[in-house]
């Protein structure tokens, strides 16, 4: 397993190289002059190929790459083109409240899911399980940004409970958190009933009841251990999602997390940002799906790795 | 602009607010608090609609609020609209060429340093060298020479007489700073992670994607002399956030979590008037949306169709349903605002009229044949495209003048495209209507790029070729006196929207702040985009 | 002669579906006593397998139902017991092995936490104990390096090593009643001699009853002491293995006999019985074999033949078996 992760890991590397030329070369790719952004609508033609030079951008894609590189691994990366902010510090901002707000609402998300689509799955067919996919299904329904002002709505403007946006607090983290765990709960509901619904059927939870264990002990030992493991893998790209995607939750509640930055900066064409954040955003997804197969198969010996 | 869509709009509107109006223009009311005693200390919480960015002029054309708290310019404009010394006085020779500006004695950098002449002569330098940066170096295009006179004294030669140099050096875009300071931080870094400039703020924390926080500059004692409060501002600081969603911003308000909020979401602002807790202070924006054609395709070539379809142009109605009534009808691209500038006998050039309008669409040669109920085209059914950007308020705003066109029996069928496609079929004058906006403080300016032929087709999309409004742009560029410029402008409005036609306004939007209570002596006006934040302060809770 | 470990007496279970009402075992009646193998014998769909589980208390509800009879274990009724009373008996007192030894172990449990979970389940003693204990029945299935064995897998073990595991699961408890449920169908020719060795073996050790499902009437000549043969979800036929083999008298008794590949000369014969096992949702009135019966008349499609006693303990539900 250790030897297993450790040549995944040193998959990285050239992965994170494939993603970074990638990334790179379509932003050069957008016919777009980035010089227009240092500028404004108002530049001339001058000014513009003057800001191309100062950006680099009169050399050819592989030279500025070679230099983008270089400077990438002296711990570089630029600077915004908009807010003129370098963006190693642009990042470092914005990681941890990505990490936190995507890791509550993550956490909040599988706490509340697996025990709601077992419950669901358990009393099949019944009120709880109809009351229980109604919820998932709403869940799945609501857009974003309508549950996000709903909550804000009544928990900030109305009873004044929690602060309606911002970040610093651990009452900042809530209503965003929630929001964004929402749609998370509903999809991991659904699938840890329909992955309950599945192990039941199969042979072993006889013998299990044939042994005379209790129902408890066969649901929550058995049965869990058993349908969670496709949950698990679920884990993997929701980890890449809720830190890059959390774009709507992060701009109805001003969290200054990675997603509002990366999306404003695609809408900018500020490349210096868009450029690192997805490189670094396609390790993390990288990251978050060997961190799903180790956890896989750690629950699942029949993996082998 | 156009659409413009590679312009961002966000970023349009940072550039154009940052300068000021050119006319001189009524203050409206701010909120009732001037009776009571300012308290000093508290944190003012202030909610954007636009992205703070860098705060170094030389180095981008975006701009932000807090520019104008953190640096001082030469010049300033009284609220009602006449320009003023700030940090200097100055005088005129009697042919105009030479600018002699002397420095008010005392004016001290947040660093430390006083200010002095060399930084006035350094600024003159950077904004019009010509390989420079500086986005506004054309506005400096009459300045010919720089030199220092006396440790306070600047001279500044002209090539020829500028009657616009005040407004120049009154915008955001002549705030004057500290050279030294400049060349120790460098300007990729200057205005991001130190600034050093004279104004009642100084620069704490810059986070871009979260907040930008201001802090008061205790020696500051050269305020405007029209504010109330000459010595330092009276609140510690100011934090600015920025919301890219007006619901959410609204909310942020509503929730306690702001105390002034641009631009709330236009539903609720009759709700938020109603509110006790808010004052909603509103004015139009230096900004028309407008419709435009496309000159060299038929049948837009032929004046009377396009003027078919601004007599079938009812505004009343778009701007009740699109803008819950948060704008003023637009006759005009110049708004009425710009008092000096605007031409109010626009008004009455086209009016909604559905009968003229059928009759021009007649005489052009377009008529409803197979009886359908609209017109044919060269003898074909004629169901002409309109581009629209996919943005809500533009589409909504597609299928109003597509309802209003159908009325005199124009089929029009709208076309929703992204922003790219849009600017790249405008440049190759592959459309036939579009729609178009811009925000900008000179509307002047705007129908210059807007209509002369010599703009084709990059700023000129419509393609306006008319002998007569170039001789007229001409003209006003050659204007030596503010006056003698007026009257060009008013003569451009003349021949464009009363019989060119080849752009419509529909019409101006509004500049929305809503405050709280707590917060006193805030009142924007017209003749401030930033309005000036030295007697503002904060009730204790 | 002793009472008998397992008296099933009339038993009926319905299926209630959504199509209709399936009769799955209709008034069925069984006994084995200790010591003794009894043969459930017929082919699948007639009912043999949701006997065993009306017995050990394992009827899917919904849609199974009890709608009559006894199940009494060791002179105990179990039909009205509640759930929690048959938990406690299942696994203890009696036990049984399923036919896929492939998948009836829990796949991401160890064997050892398998076998322990069982023991604790039923005995209040310590995890050693419960450790030790399982080892040793590890061992007596003839499991080899039975202590290394409990941290494996069940993936890691072979199809017969799997079902040496299942018995010794349901043997952990010394129970009075052990229903295998074609225990060996899914393994080869070799592996299956040996589980049944392992089976008759343990039966002697231990003296439980076997209640033993199949369709392979080779098995049955082996293992077992009386046969029952079921179809349509009745009992058609019970008598003495030899005697069954020797003198059968239902006509599905002897069509399945024939059926039987006949080894000796190296190739297969099967004489296939005409006709499909009847859709247990419309049964013919009647004998419900007679749409198949070779020997078929007017009286048994009229009328319903009864279980009657031919010779001693030799019983079948034929109009014509008297005769």
């Amino acid at each position: 397993m250790l030897r297993y992760v450790l040549r995944r890991l040193a998959l990285l590397v050239p992965m994170a190289f494939i993603i970074s030329i990638v990334v790179f070369v379509a932003m050069r790719m957008i016919p777009v002059d980035p010089g227009e952004l240092v500028l404004g609508p108002w530049a001339t033609a001058e000014q513009r190929e003057l800001a191309r030079q100062k950006l680099g951008l009169d050399q050819s894609i592989p030279v500025q790459y070679l230099r983008y590189v270089t400077t990438a691994f002296q711990g570089d990366l630029g600077r915004s083109i908009k807010s003129g902010k370098e963006v190693t510090e642009l990042i470092r901002a914005t990681v941890p409240n990505s990490l936190m707000l995507g890791g509550t609402a993550l956490a909040l998300a599988y706490l509340i899911a697996i025990p709601l689509g077992v419950v669901a799955a358990v009393r099949q067919n019944t009120l709880v399980d109809q009351g229980a996919m109604g919820f998932a299904l709403i869940g799945i329904s609501i857009p974003n940004f309508w549950l996000g002002l709903l909550l804000v709505l009544v928990f900030a403007v109305n009873l004044r409970w929690l602060p309606a946006t911002g970040s610093g607090t651990a009452a900042h983290l809530i209503l965003p958190a929630v929001t964004l765990g929402l749609q998370y709960t509903a999809i991991v509901a659904r699938m840890t009933r329909s992955s309950v619904l599945e192990v039941l059927r199969q042979d072993f939870v006889r013998t299990l009841h044939a042994k005379g264990l209790r129902r408890g002990r066969i649901i929550y030992m058995h049965v869990l251990k058993n349908a969670v493991i496709p949950v698990i893998s679920l884990l993997g790209l929701h980890i890449g999602g809720v830190v890059g995607g959390a774009v709507i939750v992060e701009t109805i509640f001003a969290w200054p997390g990675m997603g509002a930055l990366l999306v404003n900066s695609i809408i900018a064409r500020d490349y210096p940002i868009v450029q690192a954040v997805l490189t670094l955003l396609g390790v993390a997804v990288l990251l978050a799906n060997l961190l799903a197969d180790v956890l896989y198969a750690a629950a699942d010996r029949r993996i082998k790795m | 602009m156009t659409e413009a869509p590679r312009k961002t709009r966000m970023g349009r509107r940072a550039l154009m607010k940052s300068a000021a109006l050119l006319t001189g223009a009524a203050a409206l009311p701010g909120p009732a608090s001037a009776q009571e005693t300012p308290v000093k200390g508290g944190v003012l919480r202030y909610g954007l609609s636009v992205e703070p960015q860098r705060m170094n002029q030389l180095n981008t054309t975006w701009m932000t609020d807090a520019t104008q708290h953190i640096y001082d310019r030469l010049v300033t404009r009284t609220p009602t609209g006449e320009y003023v010394p700030h940090l200097a006085t100055w005088t005129t020779s009697a042919d105009g060429l030479e600018w002699r500006f002397k420095l008010k004695p005392g004016i001290k950098f947040h660093s430390g340093d006083p200010v002095t002449s060399e930084a006035v002569r350094w600024w003159f330098e950077q904004a019009k060298d010509p390989k420079g940066f500086f986005g506004f170096k054309g506005s400096y295009s009459a300045v010919d020479s720089v030199a220092v006179v006396d440790e306070l004294t600047t001279s500044v030669k002209l090539k020829q007489p500028d009657p616009n140099l005040p407004f120049i050096l009154y915008t955001v875009y002549s705030s004057i700073h500290n050279p030294k300071t400049y060349a120790r931080l460098g300007k990729d870094a200057y205005g991001v992670s130190g600034v050093d400039g004279t104004g009642g703020f100084k620069l704490k924390e810059f986070t871009p994607g979260d907040k930008l926080v201001i802090e008061r500059n205790d020696a500051y004692a050269w305020a405007p002399p029209f504010v109330k409060n000459q010595g330092p501002p009276h609140l510690d600081g100011i934090v600015y956030r920025h919301f890219a969603d007006d619901a959410s911003r609204t909310a942020a308000i509503e929730a306690g979590d702001m105390d002034i909020i641009v631009q709330p979401t236009l539903a609720d602002v009759d709700r938020l008037r109603a509110n006790p807790n808010f004052t909603v202070i509103s004015k139009p924006m230096p900004a028309a949306r407008t419709m435009y054609f496309n000159t060299e395709v038929a049948p837009w070539n032929d004046k009377r169709v396009r003027q078919a379809i601004a007599h079938s142009i009812q505004r009343k109605p778009i701007i009740d349903r699109l803008l819950f009534g948060q704008g003023v009808e637009a006759y005009s691209i110049v708004p009425p605002t710009f008092k000096d500038m605007y031409l109010p006998d626009t008004t009455g050039y086209f009016p909604y009229n559905i009968a003229k309008a059928k009759a021009l669409l007649a005489e052009a040669g377009l008529k409803d044949s197979d009886g359908d109920g609209f017109v044919e085209f060269q003898g074909k059914p004629w169901e002409p495209e309109m581009l629209v950007i996919a943005l809500s308020e533009i589409t909504q705003l597609a299928q109003v003048v597509q309802a209003q066109a159908a009325r005199i029996g124009i089929k029009l069928k709208i076309v929703q495209l992204d922003g790219q496609s849009i600017s790249a079929r405008t440049l190759a004058g592959d459309f036939g209507i579009l729609t178009g906006f811009y925000l900008w403080d000179g509307p002047d300016t705007i129908m210059d790029w807007w209509l002369y032929s010599g703009n084709i087709p990059a700023t000129n999309r419509s393609r306006t070729r008319s002998p007569e409004m170039d001789k007229v742009i001409e003209q006003m560029r050659a204007s030596t006196t503010l006056p003698e410029r007026m009257t060009h402008i008013k003569a451009m409005q003349k021949l464009l929207h009363g019989d060119l036609c080849t752009i419509i306004p529909i019409y101006h939007p509004l500049d929305i702040y809503v405050i709280s209570k707590r917060v006193h002596g805030y009142a924007p006006n017209s003749a401030t985009l930033y309005p000036r934040m030295h007697d503002v302060w904060l009730a204790k809770a | 002669m002793a009472d008998p470990v397992l008296d099933v007496r009339d038993l009926h279970v319905a299926l209630h579906t959504r199509r209709g009402v399936i009769h799955a075992v209709d008034h069925v009646s069984l006994h084995i006593d200790p010591g003794e193998t009894l043969a459930l014998v017929g082919e699948s769909g007639c009912g043999k397998t949701m006997t065993a589980l009306s017995v050990i208390g394992l009827v899917p509800k919904p849609p199974g139902v009890i709608e009559g009879g006894q199940v009494l274990l060791g002179g105990d009724d179990l039909v009205p017991k509640s759930d929690e009373e048959m938990r406690r008996l299942r696994g203890d007192r009696m036990a049984m092995v399923f036919q896929e030894p492939m998948t009836s172990l829990d796949p991401v449990f160890t064997i050892g936490a398998q076998l322990m979970e069982t023991l604790l389940a039923h005995r209040a003693i310590s995890r050693a104990d419960a450790h030790a204990q399982s080892v040793a029945m590890l061992k007596r299935v003839q499991i080899p390096e039975a202590e290394r064995r409990m941290d494996n897998y069940p993936h890691e073990l072979s199809g017969g090593m799997r079902q040496r595991v299942m018995i010794a699961i349901a043997l952990l408890c010394r129970p009075d009643l052990l229903i295998a449920d074609e225990p060996t169908t899914a393994l080869d020719v070799t592996t299956q001699a040996q589980i049944l060795e392992l089976l008759r073996e343990l039966r002697g050790e231990f003296g439980m009853a076997l209640l033993l499902i199949t369709h392979a009437l080779g098995v049955v000549a082996e293992m077992a002491d009386r046969v029952a043969v079921m179809y349509a979800g009745r009992v058609v036929e019970t008598a003495g293995v030899e005697e069954i083999f020797a003198n059968p008298r239902h006509p599905y008794t002897k069509g399945l006999l024939a059926s039987i590949p006949d080894l000796a000369d190296g190739q297969e014969r099967l004489a296939t019985i005409p006709g499909t096992v009847p859709n247990l949702l419309h049964k013919p009135p009647g004998c419900c074999f007679w749409p198949r019966c070779p020997i078929a008349e007017a009286r048994c499609r009229a009328q319903e033949p009864a279980l009657a006693e031919l010779a001693p303990g030799h019983q079948a539900a034929c109009w014509k078996a008297s005769a």
